[in-house]
């Protein structure tokens, strides 16, 4: 029973992050808005954030657990997502020299998919992790 | 550097030179394409694509074959041994997804055409940053995921 209350919980902290993290991305800016196809862009989001917080909470994580190096694993979860975003900005700066076209402005006008390609770094990063954790368990 | 960091490093490039090399065909198509509007590789998305793909490999080469010393990092050819029961069944396993996913993406691209008012091809979500190439990573992913946890083979 208290195994299945773990899985729940897990799932419950899941949705709650990617809810979260979706509302950072709006208020950021960094989602398209105001156009017909925003909505589902929005709802690519909302899924990519719930995969991303499904994997880092029970693949990186290893939820539900016993015992968890709490403090060890924030550090790597934030290293996660700031890793993401230095990525995002730093192909957003070289894209117009790898493939052209121009990338400064307002976010959402002429970066519409920025919140696509943050979550698509944090995402690269997470699995990283797993992969590295398949080898080198003390990630 | 002993031969598992190697293999390892290896690994890595692999996963991002396969990601770029996919990437790039991806834009290749856009440039040989006559009209701008279809091109799938752009500023906008540059970024997102080659990352979905970089992904993509490192859970396909690293974690589903095991390349740098996962599950499957044993499952070398041994000896008189031609072919390995794990070789064998990573192959049938990448197989299945690669023909699953082929069919996948031709089928929704198909039926896109008709969710579309002027019956254009692909899923255009904005103006100039087409998905179609990420399309078969996505659909690739569900069907490495099919073959792994359901254990077709």
């Amino acid at each position: 029973m208290s195994r299945t209350a773990g899985k729940i919980g897990v799932v419950g902290v899941v949705v709650i992050l990617a809810a979260i993290s979706t509302y950072v991305m709006y208020l950021l800016e960094w989602t398209v808005r105001g156009s017909d196809t925003a909505q589902g862009l929005l709802g690519l989001d909302i899924c990519l954030w719930v995969i991303f917080w499904t994997l880092c909470l029970t693949g990186y994580w290893g939820l539900p657990a016993d015992k968890v190096p709490v403090v060890r694993k924030i550090v790597g979860t934030v290293v996660i997502l700031a890793l993401g975003l230095a990525f995002t900005y730093v192909f957003k700066a070289i894209t117009p020299a790898i493939v052209g076209g121009a990338v400064t402005g307002k976010v959402s006008e002429v970066y519409p998919l920025m919140s696509l390609t943050y979550i698509a770094w944090s995402l690269v990063f997470v699995m990283t992790a797993l992969w590295v954790g398949s080898f080198y368990s003390k990630l | 550097m002993n031969s598992k960091a190697a293999e390892r490093v290896l690994a890595v490039i692999l996963f991002w030179a396969v990601a770029a090399a996919i990437t790039y065909v991806f834009w290749w198509m856009g440039k040989m394409s006559a009209d701008d509007a279809s091109a799938l590789v752009t500023a906008p998305n540059f970024s997102a694509v080659f990352a979905y793909w970089g992904l993509f490999f490192t859970f396909f080469i690293g974690l589903y074959l095991g390349m740098g010393g996962g599950e499957c990092f044993s499952c070398t050819l041994e000896g008189d041994q031609t072919f390995s029961p794990e070789v064998l069944r990573k192959a049938c396993g990448t197989a299945i997804a690669f023909v699953g996913t082929a069919v996948s993406v031709m089928l929704t691209t198909r039926f896109a055409q008709y969710g579309l008012p002027e019956g254009a091809f692909g899923l255009n979500f904005t103006s100039g940053s087409q998905v179609l190439s990420l399309l078969p990573l996505h659909w690739g992913f569900v069907w490495l995921v099919f073959v792994q946890h359901l254990r077709l083979v």
